[in-house]
C-alpha cells in the first residue's frame, strides 16, 4: 500500500506523518509518534484501554484508521495534564486509588474526560431512563454512581478497581457546575 | 477479611474489591465458548465491567499473624475471590431451587427445565 500523508493535531501540536493506509490511530500514536501513554490492550475494540478523543469525542484508537481522521484534533492521556499540573481527573484517580496495575488507567482517564463533556451537553445513557420522564426530557441527568458506571462500561479494568474509578470521577463531576 | 495486619488499608480494600469482582466474573461470565466438534471459538470471553460491579461492604479483622512472618501480614492478592462464586451459586439455589455446579452460571443453564427433587 502506498504511504499517505496524514495531518493530525495531537495534544495541541500539529504533526504530519506519512503512513500506510492500514495504520490504526493507536499504532500511529505509539509506534510512530512514541506517545506510549495510550495502551494496546485487546487491539480489537473490546477493552477500552486505547481510548483517546478525536475532535473531543472518545474513540477506541485501535479501530480508528489514522487516514480516516485526517485533519482531526486528537487528545491522548499525555494531553490531559497542563505541564506538571495534573488534570483534576488524574489527581482524583490518585486520591481515590482508582487503579491497581494501571494498564487501563490512560483509557479510563481519556474516556472519563470525554464522558464528562458528553454528560455536560445532555447526552443520555440507558441508566438515565431509570430516573423518570421529567429528568430525561430536561436532559439534566444527575451523574450518579450508576450513571457513571453505565457510561464507563466500555472500559474494562481486570484488577477490579471499578468502585474507586467511579469514586474518582464522581469527585471531579461534583466539583463541576 | 482476615489477612493478618493491614499495612495499607486503601490498597488492601482495593485488592479485596478486585478479588470479589474476579469471583463475580468466575460465577457469572467468564468462559471460553468453543464448539466441541471443531474446537472453534463460538463467542467472546466476557469479564466484569463497570456496569457489573456490585456495591462493596469490606472490613478487616486486622490482627497481626506472627506465625507466618515477623511483620504479621498475610498475602491478600486475589484472596477476596474465595467464596464469591459459592455465595452466588447458593443465592441462585435459594432463589430458584436449582443447584448448578458448573461455572459460569448462565441464563441458558437457569432456563433449562429441571426436576425440583433432583
Amino acid at each position: 500500500m502506498d504511504d499517505v500523508a496524514v495531518t493530525l493535531t495531537i495534544n495541541g501540536a500539529t504533526r504530519t506523518v506519512r503512513t500506510d493506509v492500514r495504520t490504526t490511530l493507536l499504532d500511529l500514536l505509539r509506534e510512530r509518534l512514541h506517545l506510549t501513554g495510550t495502551k494496546k490492550g485487546c487491539d480489537h475494540g473490546l477493552c477500552g484501554a486505547c481510548t483517546v478523543s478525536v475532535d473531543s469525542e472518545r474513540v477506541v484508537s485501535c479501530l480508528t484508521l489514522a487516514v480516516s481522521i485526517d485533519g482531526a484534533e486528537v487528545v491522548t492521556v499525555e494531553g490531559l495534564a497542563d505541564g506538571d499540573d495534573l488534570h483534576p481527573l488524574q489527581r482524583a484517580f490518585i486520591e481515590h486509588d482508582g487503579f491497581q496495575c494501571g494498564y487501563c488507567t490512560s483509557g479510563q482517564l481519556s474516556s472519563a474526560h470525554a464522558m464528562l463533556r458528553e454528560h455536560a451537553r445532555g447526552d443520555l445513557s440507558t441508566e438515565s431512563f431509570t430516573s423518570g420522564c421529567a429528568t430525561v426530557c430536561s436532559g439534566r441527568v444527575a451523574l450518579t454512581s450508576a450513571e457513571i458506571s453505565e457510561r464507563m462500561a466500555g472500559n474494562i479494568c481486570r484488577c477490579g478497581a471499578y468502585a474507586n474509578i467511579v469514586a474518582a470521577i464522581s469527585a471531579v463531576a461534583g466539583d463541576q457546575p | 477479611m482476615d489477612c493478618g495486619r493491614v499495612l495499607n488499608p486503601k490498597l488492601a480494600r482495593n485488592q479485596v474489591m478486585g478479588g470479589i469482582t474476579f469471583g463475580l466474573g468466575m460465577a457469572l461470565l467468564e468462559q471460553v465458548p468453543y464448539d466441541a466438534h471443531t474446537a472453534q471459538l463460538i463467542g467472546e470471553y466476557y469479564v466484569p465491567t463497570h456496569a457489573d460491579r456490585p456495591e462493596f461492604d469490606i472490613s478487616f479483622i486486622d490482627g497481626a499473624d506472627y506465625a507466618l512472618d515477623p511483620v504479621g501480614v498475610r498475602g491478600i492478592g486475589e484472596i477476596g475471590t474465595c467464596g464469591v462464586p459459592a455465595a452466588i451459586a447458593n443465592a441462585i439455589f435459594h432463589a430458584t431451587g436449582k443447584r448448578l455446579r458448573d461455572l459460569p452460571i448462565t441464563l441458558e443453564q437457569l432456563m433449562t427445565p429441571f426436576d425440583e427433587g433432583a
